[in-house]
């Protein structure tokens, strides 16, 4: 019963409480949207990570790759041949069965078209995995040129845009190589350099300087802008051929459908028993994640920080609405308690209509967070975002949970501004109320 | 007398002042400490483009040696007639230059006899780096990018000019031992302009970063002559200025470009935030400025709701009051007046608060000394809040207007009632702010 | 079936033979001599439409070589060190050497593989394609396939002189078979070591593939058997 008398006082005093509706509904648009745009970047991240990068699931090295010997001599602390046949082996088996396995090695080393120099940063992996593990989106990997995947010679590279730009390649750019909702389209744009033919050179693992011809056959977004200024990606035949080595630094691999963190374990605890040096780990734990996991944290400062603005504004606002509706009411809380209604109830009713107030606020909040997505996601904004190369799409996620937790967040507010409303009305007599004027 | 009365009915409605009032202070402290952050961000960005990553001011190049210089850099370089040529040009600015610096680079291969390493080398001015070291704002705003040893001897690269300044994380990718003078002399390889091999000595025993983590092992840096031994020339690729602080930097760049266009040679003047020489100063910038201009409009929008709201209500309460007051005089003006004016010594009121509370903020934050990673960061840095008058200001004028213009108008759309009406209308009770104090 | 494979592996066999004779037979008259042996080299480059000379005066031994830069001035005292593949980069303000990659270029459209004596015979595996006339003369036509990968070039095409057992022309090629560089080779020097004398080359032109005009001539000059010590060799004695 009590919950028919709130329910027609909120539609009563609706007028009343327009602006606290109205604030409440803004809050819960602006942590929607909040939500829905860091999801987005989440996705993207996740997205871009697993199978634009092809990190897939699982990463697998040596756990001292990234330690102080690793990083001044990397090459001792690369996966042996022997190794590498023993991880396909047991990875590809029960319980593991990783569908897609990518054997990678990274290099350094300076590029020449015959003219100029450059450094570079390299990066060799099979390409015909790569391009499984990259999955629809992502097959087509190039934005000028055609991927490595579908090269006939292993000698043959992807450049990162920046880096070709210093090796006097030349495009016309197409605004529309990337699409709104990550990938490219398959289509082979031209581009041209001076020359394609270049060439590596690289110190070896026995400290001598060693040279490879590659054919640049495409050009690429590395991402960042000071990493796209020195990247290349090659077929993992010609990156080992430069470093003269049959070693790889990592592993990775997908799982489809299997627990990632059972397979982690498992290959951690019972794989690697005998091979202690040899770690598998998520690439959100490993140091090529942490750009992701630097990001999110930047995001969530923010996030937490307009939360904790928005949401204290808003309880304000509540907090006013009710007590003005308390106040008004002050003779009819007389009347209902001289009839028999406990203090308790009273307050109870007065809840109650702080989360019809609430669900109201949702209700139009959540439409007009639609709404809004539904705009932004279709007007397709590109905006610049700190160091990455390229323009990303602001886009926002639509996630159900964030509109239940933002939910949740709206009725604690209106249940604390209710609390600290309505504290009065238990503690004054029945008397004091009726004689209110 | 308006204002006593505003005064005065603030001080009726205690609780829904102070709540409004809180929200108030609450949006104003929030954007306050966002704009500190933001201004933060931007001043340390500036400071390190300008004297960390020896941009000066403006940089001068030639012309579109941004695209050419890599493809043909005989040809897109400044040489010793050309750089006197410029120097003359600056000097006829006279005390707006405080100095000028010049730049060349060049990929090149960093070996410790048994391993190489590739880096890019950036020659520099030993003069000019030296006084850039020393600048206070880089000190104020930047103290993260510099590493202490680089301020023990800021003569360093002037005393032994085969002084190069490599990365901590050079270091480790090269196993070199600290202290970093006890190693051997490395060998710098690279092309000359003319494209045949060439090397030089260098002596380790300075240490730089470059803040940036995907730059943190890519950059040597060592004074511009050892550069030039290298590439075989006397030319440069950069003149960077750096000017007095209160030049305005605008004009100066379109008088320069004025002054430089009579010259036989084409050259191209960048400002040392431009896109084109610095992509990451743009490109973080442009991300805080979206992210404070969406926190600004939510926060605008709900801070306005709630005055929107408490103004509402006081009106709706105050009907009759209204009425009375019309009754015995007062324009309709007089009374938007009245309650405009209400509003607005509320948010000032709050807003002292808030320039307070923000300030006192900041101030706790930047004691404690909260230390964060941003993303592409090669270290830890300080997490700071630069309290600064003018983004108060700001802030403040802006919550002002709001407040004002949302009152304004609420007012306004009530006022239409006729005045009959007000005074008998029974809908509401009257407020009085004495219920407060009962027990 | 067995069988033919084994009629097609025979002729193979009898034609590797015959191929790496060819190899050495031709590597003589390049620099691949036992006893040590000196020349001077110039190279005339023209690039891009502007032209440029360098010297170099170089001592080989076997596997090892010992090239100085003598012209022009800036670059004088420049030393390459080549140990059997290794090649190392030197100058007197150096305080250690640098190494270096045979593949990189040198000047021009030469690399640095090209400066010191050709080991073809060592470094690739040959066979030969087919046989025809070049100037008149009939020539093997030699494939070599690096067998290492640190050599100057993975492929070559090879032009050897069924008479005179000189290499005449060469196609460099890259690892797909395209032809990126092509030299063209003379004999007008003689050398005598070992108590033979024969022809030994006096000029390598390597021409760009795509670019015709693009050109550097290496002139071989006054070679002679020298006694070579071994330890101007030694990569350790450069830094005195």
């Amino acid at each position: 019963m009590i919950l028919k008398i709130a329910l027609r006082n909120t539609i009563k005093n609706w007028r009343h409480s327009i602006s606290a509706l109205l604030s409440l509904s803004a809050s819960f648009v602006s942590l929607v949207l909040f939500d829905g745009y860091m999801d987005d970047v989440k996705a993207m991240y996740i997205d871009n990570f697993t199978h634009r990068q092809m990190l897939g699931d699982i990463i697998i090295e040596h756990k001292d790759q990234y330690s102080k010997e690793g990083i001044s001599s990397p090459w001792e602390f690369w996966i042996s041949k022997e190794d590498q046949i023993y991880i396909q082996q047991k990875v590809t088996a029960e319980p593991v069965k990783a569908e897609i396995l990518i054997r990678n090695l990274n290099f350094q080393g300076m590029i020449t078209n015959g003219v100029q120099s450059q450094i570079l940063l390299g990066r060799g992996y099979d390409p015909v995995e790569g391009e499984k593990m990259r999955g629809k989106n992502w097959s087509w990997n190039v934005t000028y040129g055609t991927p490595l995947d579908r090269q006939e010679s292993a000698f043959t590279g992807a450049l990162g845009q920046g880096l070709a730009r210093k090796l006097a390649c030349t495009w016309t750019k197409d605004p529309n190589v990337m699409t709104f909702y990550g990938g490219y389209e398959q289509i082979d744009r031209p581009f041209d350099c001076l020359t394609k033919d270049l060439q590596i050179s690289s110190t070896t693992v026995d400290g001598q300087l060693n040279a490879i011809d590659i054919t640049a056959v495409a050009l690429m977004d590395a991402g960042y802008k000071d990493v796209d200024d020195r990247y290349i990606q090659t077929s993992l035949e010609a990156a080992q051929t430069l470093m003269n080595t049959d070693k790889v630094s990592f592993i990775s691999i997908s799982t489809a459908g299997r627990s990632v963190d059972e397979a982690i374990d498992y290959l951690n605890t019972d794989v690697f028993k005998d091979k202690k040096y040899l770690l598998a780990q998520r690439w959100q734990n490993h140091r090529l994640g942490e750009m992701y996991t630097k990001t999110m944290d930047f995001l969530s400062i923010f996030r937490n920080f307009v939360v904790v603005v928005i949401v204290l504004v808003s309880t304000l606002s509540v907090l006013n609405t009710m007590v003005k509706l308390v106040k008004e009411r002050t003779r009819e809380i007389g009347t209902m308690r001289s009839i028999g209604f406990l203090p308790q109830q009273v307050v109870k009713m007065f809840f109650l209509e702080s989360v019809f107030l609430s669900v109201m606020g949702t209700a139009v909040g959540a439409v007009m967070a639609l709404g809004l997505t539904f705009i932004f996601n279709s007007v397709k904004i590109m905006y610049k975002a700190g160091l990455l190369s390229e323009p990303v799409a602001f886009r926002i996620a639509f996630y159900p949970d964030a509109y239940v937790a933002a939910f949740i967040l709206l009725v604690s507010v209106g249940t604390v501004a209710t609390y600290f409303a309505t504290r009065q009305i238990i503690k004054s007599k029945i008397i004091d109320n009726l004689t209110y004027v | 007398m308006i204002w006593k009365f505003a005064y005065r009915n603030l001080l009726r409605n205690k609780r829904r002042s102070l709540s409004t009032g809180v929200a108030i202070c609450v949006g104003f402290v929030g954007l306050n400490l966002l704009g500190a952050y933001i201004y933060r961000a931007k001043m340390a960005l500036d400071t390190t483009s300008i004297y960390s990553a020896q941009k000066g001011h403006v940089s001068i190049y030639k012309k579109d040696s941004i695209e050419q210089y890599q493809i043909k850099p005989k040809k897109y370089i400044f040489s010793t007639e050309e750089q006197n040529q410029v120097e003359k040009i600056l000097a006829e600015f006279g005390p707006q230059v405080e100095y000028v610096g010049k730049q060349i680079s060049v990929p090149g291969l960093l070996s410790n006899g048994t391993k190489s390493h590739p880096v890019v080398i950036y020659g520099f001015d030993p003069v000019a780096f030296k006084k850039s070291l020393t600048q206070p704002a880089l000190l104020e705003w930047a103290k993260d990018w510099v590493l202490p040893s680089q301020l023990e001897d800021a003569d360093l690269f002037l005393k032994n000019p085969e002084t190069l300044s490599i990365t901590p994380k050079i270091a480790e990718l090269l196993s070199f031992k600290y202290p970093l003078k006890s190693n051997e002399a490395v060998q710098i390889a690279a092309r000359t302009l003319d494209g045949d091999l060439n090397a030089i000595n260098a002596e380790l025993g300075a240490e730089h970063t470059t803040g940036m983590q995907f730059l943190e092992d890519t950059i040597v840096l060592i004074p511009i002559a050892k550069v030039q031994e290298l590439l075989a020339t006397d030319a440069v690729e950069t003149i960077s200025v750096y000017l007095k602080h209160d030049v305005s930097l605008n004009r100066f760049i379109a008088e320069l470009r004025t002054k430089m266009s009579a010259l036989g040679f084409g050259t191209d003047i960048y400002r040392f935030d431009d896109p084109i020489i610095n992509a990451i100063h743009s490109g973080s910038m442009g991300f805080l400025y979206v992210m404070g201009g969406f926190f600004l409009f939510l926060i605008c929008t709900a801070v306005s709701l709630t005055i929107i709201n408490s103004l509402t209500m006081g009106i709706i309460e105050r009907t009759r009051e209204i009425g009375t007051l019309r009754a015995v005089g007062f324009k309709s003006l007089d009374v938007v007046q009245l309650f405009v004016r209400e509003s607005v010594l509320l948010s000032v009121i709050s807003m002292f608060f808030g320039v307070l509370i923000s300030f006192l903020v900041s101030s706790a934050i930047n004691a404690a000394n909260i230390r964060f990673f941003p993303p592409g960061a090669s270290t830890m840095i300080q997490f700071v809040l630069k309290w600064n008058l003018y983004i108060a200001g700001f802030v403040f004028i802006l919550l002002f207007i709001i407040a004002t213009v949302s009152s304004y108008f609420v007012i306004k759309s009530k006022l239409r009632t006729k005045l009959i009406a007000l005074l008998n209308d029974t809908s509401t009770f009257d407020d009085d702010s004495e219920e407060e104090e009962s027990p | 079936m067995k069988l033919l494979i084994l009629l097609l592996v025979i002729p193979f066999y009898a034609n590797a033979d015959l191929a790496t004779d060819l190899l050495k037979a031709s590597d003589r008259a390049r620099g691949s001599v036992k006893d040590g042996v000196q020349w001077n080299a110039v190279i005339e480059t023209q690039e891009n439409g502007e032209s440029s000379t360098r010297e170099f005066n170089i001592k080989a031994k076997g596997d090892d070589a010992y090239v100085e830069s003598t012209k022009p001035a800036k670059n004088k005292g420049e030393i390459y060190i080549f140990n059997d593949r290794n090649m190392w980069f030197f100058k007197p303000s150096l305080k250690k050497p640098i190494s270096i990659s045979a593949r990189q270029k040198l000047t021009g459209q030469a690399a640095n593989g090209d400066i010191a004596s050709t080991h073809y015979a060592r470094d690739y595996a040959a066979v030969i394609e087919k046989t025809e006339l070049l100037n008149g003369d009939k020539m093997h036509v030699l494939l070599l396939t690096a067998k290492s990968k640190s050599l100057t070039y993975d492929k070559i095409r090879y032009w050897i002189s069924d008479k005179t057992k000189l290499a005449m022309k060469a196609e460099f090629l890259t690892l797909q078979g395209k032809p990126f560089k092509v030299g063209l080779l003379k004999y007008g020097n003689t050398l005598t070591a070992g108590g033979e004398t024969f022809p030994f080359i006096s000029e390598l032109v390597i021409v760009d593939a795509k670019f015709g005009n693009n050109k550097s001539t290496i002139n071989y000059k006054t070679p002679k058997v020298v006694q070579l010590s071994n330890s101007i060799f030694n990569v350790n004695n450069l830094t005195r």
